[in-house]
């Protein structure tokens, strides 16, 4: 595979060790790369980067701590907003000083993504004997920050299945499209999805903002769009499939008992302001009434926020027992950190329908208490979920980035898909639709036919992940 | 001691790519080899004629485009290849990051009052 390497490099007046020391201090301008933020530099650590990516504003981004030689090097396995491996060199100068090198490898294929999510690029040529599947995701932008499992998830899912022969004899060929969290930028890339031609569906895992914008293309082009996450987007065209949980789902059995595992009834409903977070507003709101409670008070704030006070004030002016908090990636983290920070964590139990394993590692201690029900988490003890684990962990290494339940959601989407065509006879998208029905795959979530699921389970954030507290069947009214 | 010096193309090519409208100009006109202002602008219904004109400017500036004139119209083409602008960008992302952090420790170099001498093209 061909590789693009780049290489910086400055002459610093600080120590080798004094440079060592300021690597992930988290300090805007010394906390090098790119204001870089770790709690450890062990292998697999977490680094929290701001990079000058997007427009006007920063991103946030990721990478993973490889390994490091204390003073000397660090290697780092870069996960948003794109993919690539840094080697930091620091070598002593004469006088005190150090020469810092930095030297950066991105793969082709990533390259290729990259160039054309910056719309400067057509994107990865796909061989007429493959079967081009899109993903739509957040690589960058607020939601990106969680990205990198799910992009994982898709390739893991993709290599299966042409380890297993492809499809109709034909190898599935994953092309990578970063709707950067954005409704305007997921049009855009959504836009280049479907000009590949005979792209045969695209997966999409990004918010219900940018669904909104993108599903009518999926319609307009007669692009089958598999859309993962939860959310409350109505599937209102045969092309568009879900697989998420829907709010009503997430609520109606784990609010009541966390009402009854807190003996509070007063809800606060915050989250970020676009259709997602206020159709969880709704839905918590039938639920409260429902169970006598009361909701104390309704806050919504945009994507991107970075100071949360206002909210938290608002919370702690109202009085609460509990807190439902759609909020999404970044300002997810930042929301839960400051709610915490505040003291608030001790006495105010948290509802939180985007909390997975991968939202608990950016959270640490912060997010300790928080609920909520998934169809997946890591902690599911099933041969199913360990053999799927096994399978991750080969293929990305110690290393990697956590597997989510909306990275999870996208591995098994892509094998029903699979399974679909098979049973439908084809990969076009009349194959698809025909076989979806009675599709099935035998993945980690407890899903019937078409990949519809049965079961939620209730979680409970930890230290060390998501501790899987019970089993909820999902109602049949709201399907 | 001074910094690595910064390469005056890197940082205007930098500005000039960070902002996702001229990317997509930049895009436009990799697609269709030479377009003019109006073609441009044709394509972007948010984006106003003369905001085309300021962000063709910048661009040209950076030396990602070049400029044609034909009479009373203005040609615009890629400068280089749509690829070695994408590799331009990424680099300076990276040796940008690193001019920060060398700026920023000079300064706190110089607060803690130990003598300096200081590059004064560096102060940027």
């Amino acid at each position: 595979m061909a590789e693009l390497v780049l290489s910086s490099e400055a002459r610093l007046e600080a120590s080798p060790s004094e440079l060592f020391a300021l690597f992930g201090s988290g300090d805007p301008s010394l906390g090098w790369l790119f204001g870089s933020e770790a709690e450890t530099l062990r292998p697999g650590a977490l680094v929290r980067l701001t990079l000058p990516f997007g427009d006007l504003t920063r991103s946030p981004g990721t990478a993973r701590v490889q390994r490091c030689k204390p003073g000397r090097r660090i290697d780092l396995v870069h996960e948003s907003p794109w993919a690539g491996r840094v080697v930091c060199l620091l070598d002593p100068l004469s006088g005190g000083g150090t020469r810092l090198r930095i030297h950066v490898t991105i793969d082709d294929l990533e390259f290729l993504r990259l160039g054309a999510d910056f719309g400067l690029l057509s994107g990865a040529d796909v061989d007429a004997w493959e079967v081009p599947l899109g993903l739509l995701t957040s690589l960058s932008g607020s939601a990106g920050i969680l990205g990198r499992s799910t992009v994982n998830c898709a390739q893991l899912a993709t290599d299966e299945i042409n380890a297993d022969g492809g499809v109709m004899g034909r190898d599935v060929r994953l092309v990578v499209a970063d709707d950067a969290t954005d409704p305007g930028v997921g049009a855009l890339a959504m836009r280049r999805l479907c000009r590949v031609s005979d792209m045969a569906a695209v997966i999409g895992m990004h918010s219900s903002a940018t669904y909104a914008v993108t599903s009518p293309m999926a319609i307009a082009t007669g692009i089958p769009y598999l859309y993962t996450p939860t959310s409350e987007a109505t599937a209102a065209h045969p092309l568009l499939i879900h697989f998420g949980e829907r709010p009503l789902d997430q609520l109606h059995r784990a609010l009541p008992l966390m009402a009854k595992a807190t003996g509070g009834t007063r809800w606060f409903l915050t989250g970020n302001d676009y259709s997602w977070p206020r159709a969880i507003g709704t839905a918590a709101r039938e639920v409260i009434e429902r169970m006598g409670g009361t909701v104390t008070g309704e806050r919504y704030v945009p994507l991107g926020t970075q100071d949360f006070a206002l909210v938290i004030s608002a919370i702690h002016a109202c009085g609460t027992d509990h807190v439902v908090s759609s909020f999404v990636g970044q300002d997810h983290v930042r929301f839960e950190c400051e709610f915490s920070a505040s003291g608030l964590r001790g006495t105010i139990r948290t509802f939180a329908p985007l909390m997975d394993d991968a939202v608990v590692e950016h959270l640490g201690p912060s997010g300790v208490g928080i609920w909520n029900a998934l169809g997946y988490f890591v902690a599911m003890d099933t041969a199913e979920n360990r053999e799927f684990l096994r399978r991750y962990e080969d293929r990305f290494g110690e290393c990697a980035p956590p597997v989510s339940a909306a990275a999870e959601g996208v591995y098994e989407a892509i094998h029903t898909w699979a399974s679909a065509c098979r049973s439908g006879g084809g990969t076009e998208p009349s194959a698809l639709l025909g076989g979806i029905r009675t599709a099935g795959f035998r993945g980690p979530r407890r899903c019937g036919r078409g990949g519809s699921l049965e079961s939620l389970l209730l979680g409970e954030a930890t230290p060390s992940g998501v501790k899987v507290l019970d089993e909820l069947p999902v109602a049949t009214h709201s399907l | 001691m001074g910094a690595h010096m910064t390469d005056p193309i890197s940082d205007a090519t930098f500005s000039a790519l960070a902002d996702q409208t001229r990317r997509a100009i930049l895009g436009v006109i990799g697609e269709h080899g030479e377009l003019t202002v109006g073609e441009i602008a044709s394509r972007f219904d948010a984006v106003g004629r003369t905001a085309v004109s300021s962000h063709l400017r910048i661009l040209r500036l950076a030396g990602l485009i070049t400029e044609r004139r034909d009479g009373r119209y203005r040609h615009y083409s890629l400068t280089s290849t749509p690829a070695d602008t994408v590799v331009a960008f990424l680099a300076s992302v990276y040796q940008n990051s690193l001019e920060q952090l060398s700026a920023a420790i000079t300064e706190a170099v110089a607060a803690a009052g130990t003598t300096v001498q200081r590059d004064d093209e560096l102060s940027a």
